[in-house]
């Protein structure tokens, strides 16, 4: 049955005012990620990301990629016996971004107070104040942020953020190049951008980046998280086939040796 | 050129090329020595990337593909003992079982890393050091004069004493069934403790202990270490869903070649060559985790799962 045209038109108005911008309100935050949904196939070996951003004509601005956070626990190694290097103790993390890319137009310093930087949560100062706060040894989070750089998980990097020419309405067009690791584990992800101005700092929009496994990859990490017996099995009977057949193959050729 | 894979389980992408050659080296110390060559493929797989859990449980499927190809290629040559194989079988998952239950008790202690790693030095450097001097000593002496060679006979004459003598014909010994069961149970023990398959401990129990000839030593470990694997993948991938099957699929395709070129060469090299090979082997391993245990680590933080 068709919706009578009173209750439609009411309906698409409300959605209308709730998803689109307001017209007389401030330049209406215009941020673009492309890919803005990537696909870890079999070939997958990570990926760049292009974000562009308009912003206000002369602020400094800070491009933020980053993933949802968690509570980590990592073994400290120590000396034991005054020699032997190894795992002696448990440390526990908390709030820690599986992700967190920063791009900025000049050094952190210059673009607001560190006060101002913690509360958005840019940069590491800032993540370590949040995550490590409950650690004894407050620098262990130095060690875990030389973990997750290594492999390419947070990367901060300034003065990669590029501003165009001043437009007539007041604004410019920010952009930031990201590279996504292929360790990039799946799930969504907030792209943020922040514009500086005088002391004060603005959230200018952002936008959301989905990564997902696609195809034959999605196929099999699907199986052994949902079907691990039957994951295994299989694995095992690929694996025992794969080697009697090169058996039996080289065999053959090999037979006039026995 | 696309020469990545992406291993969806792993969660991390690595060179294909690189894959096949960690296996086909792996795949070739295991057909030669008997070994599954968990002991020096995990901790390759955990350098380049791999989290030290998906390296364990993958390691393993792929040993399935290699020690079934090896056994195979054994067993064709009539140099796998099944018999003996089956009772070490035995022993060796009561004592996995009780190693499993074991290493909890120490984890709840405290002590297990501890306990792992001066396990792995110790286990793993004295095997070395022994086969080295006593291949070396053999060597030096005229060949097939090993009754001129001083035995430990107290384990000689103890052996000889125990009850429920069977004869094990591929192997040419006559031996209590209870030596096989007793001693795969210690393997298993100190395997699962260790959290490795046990095939560079097995081997040379096999040798000095259970008196076999080197050329059966090689396929009845290899067929003893299939199904160990292929129970370690099933529990694994059911437990802890750490099997990357894409992972084992590269390693296996390189293992299994290399099992079979390893096969080939163990029946051209004399026993005292493959024994002193393994030994060298053993011995460098020993020596780059013992230094790994003094030199100050990269990095003073560690994810959690490996050793």
């Amino acid at each position: 049955m068709r919706p009578a045209r009173w209750v439609l038109v009411p309906a698409l108005a409300a959605t209308a005012a709730f998803v689109l911008p307001q017209a007389d309100g401030p330049a209406a935050p215009d941020v673009t990620v492309e890919p803005a949904r990537v696909e870890m196939t079999m070939f997958y070996s990570g990926t760049g990301v292009h974000v562009r951003a308009r912003v206000p004509a002369g602020a400094q601005v800070a491009v933020l990629l980053a993933g949802r956070e968690r509570d980590l626990d990592l073994k400290r190694k120590g000396k034991v016996f005054g020699i032997i290097w190894m795992n002696v103790a448990d440390v526990h993390f908390e709030a820690v971004p599986n992700l967190y890319l920063l791009r900025t137009t000049c050094t952190l310093a210059q673009l607001a107070r560190p006060e101002v930087l913690e509360r958005l949560g840019l940069g590491l100062d800032a993540l370590g104040s949040r995550s490590a706060r409950a650690l004894a040894d407050p620098s262990l989070f130095r060690e875990l942020a030389r973990l997750e750089w290594r492999d390419g998980l947070w990367d901060v990097t300034e003065a990669a953020v590029t501003l165009g020419a001043p437009r007539d309405d007041g604004t410019t067009l920010a952009e930031a190049d990201f590279l996504l690791p292929a360790r990039t584990p799946p799930g969504e992800y907030r792209v943020r951008v922040y514009t500086f101005a005088g002391g004060e700092a603005e959230l200018a929009g952002e936008a959301g980046l989905r990564v997902e496994q696609a195809g034959v990859a999605a196929l099999i990490s699907d199986l052994a998280q949902r079907h691990g017996l039957l994951y295994g099995i299989l694995a095992v009977v690929a694996a025992g086939a794969a080697g009697l057949l090169t058996g039996v193959v080289f065999g053959l050729g090999s037979k006039k040796g026995h | 050129m696309h020469l990545s894979i992406y291993l969806p389980v792993a969660g991390s992408s690595v060179s294909m090329l690189l894959l096949l050659g960690l296996g086909g080296l792996v795949g070739l110390l295991s057909g030669l020595f008997g070994v599954g060559g968990g002991f020096l493929m995990t901790p390759l797989l955990i350098m380049i990337g791999i989290p030290p859990t998906v390296a364990a449980a993958s390691d393993s499927n792929q040993i399935v593909a290699a020690s079934s190809s090896g056994t195979y290629a054994h067993a064709r040559a009539g140099s796998v003992d099944f018999k003996m194989g089956l009772l070490l079988l035995v022993g060796g998952i009561a004592g996995g079982s009780v190693g499993v239950v074991l290493i909890k008790l120490l984890r709840a202690l405290g002590s297990a890393d501890f306990v792992i790693t001066v396990t792995y030095v110790v286990m793993l450097g004295g095997i070395g050091a022994y086969m080295f001097v006593e291949s070396l000593r053999s060597m030096r002496v005229a060949r097939h004069v090993r009754e001129e060679e001083p035995r430990p006979s107290i384990y000689a004459r103890l052996v000889s004493r125990l009850p429920w003598k069977v004869r094990f014909d591929r192997s040419r010994v006559e031996l209590s069934v209870l030596m096989p069961l007793l001693l795969g149970f210690l393997v298993g023990t100190l395997a699962a403790v260790m959290g490795v398959g046990g095939g560079f401990i097995m081997v040379p129990v096999m040798v000095y202990l259970l008196r076999m000839p080197m050329h059966v030593v090689v396929g009845t470990s290899l067929f003893q270490i299939l199904f160990t694997c292929v129970n370690v993948t099933v529990l694994q991938a059911t437990l802890n869903r750490t099997v990357d099957f894409v992972l084992a699929l590269f390693l296996l395709l390189g293992s299994v070649v290399g099992a079979q070129i390893g096969a080939q060469l163990s029946k051209r090299l004399k026993a005292d060559q493959l024994k002193i090979l393994m030994a060298v082997i053993v011995l460098v391993v020993t020596a780059k985790m013992f230094m790994g245990l003094l030199l100050t680590p990269d990095f003073l933080l560690s994810y959690a799962g490996g050793h």
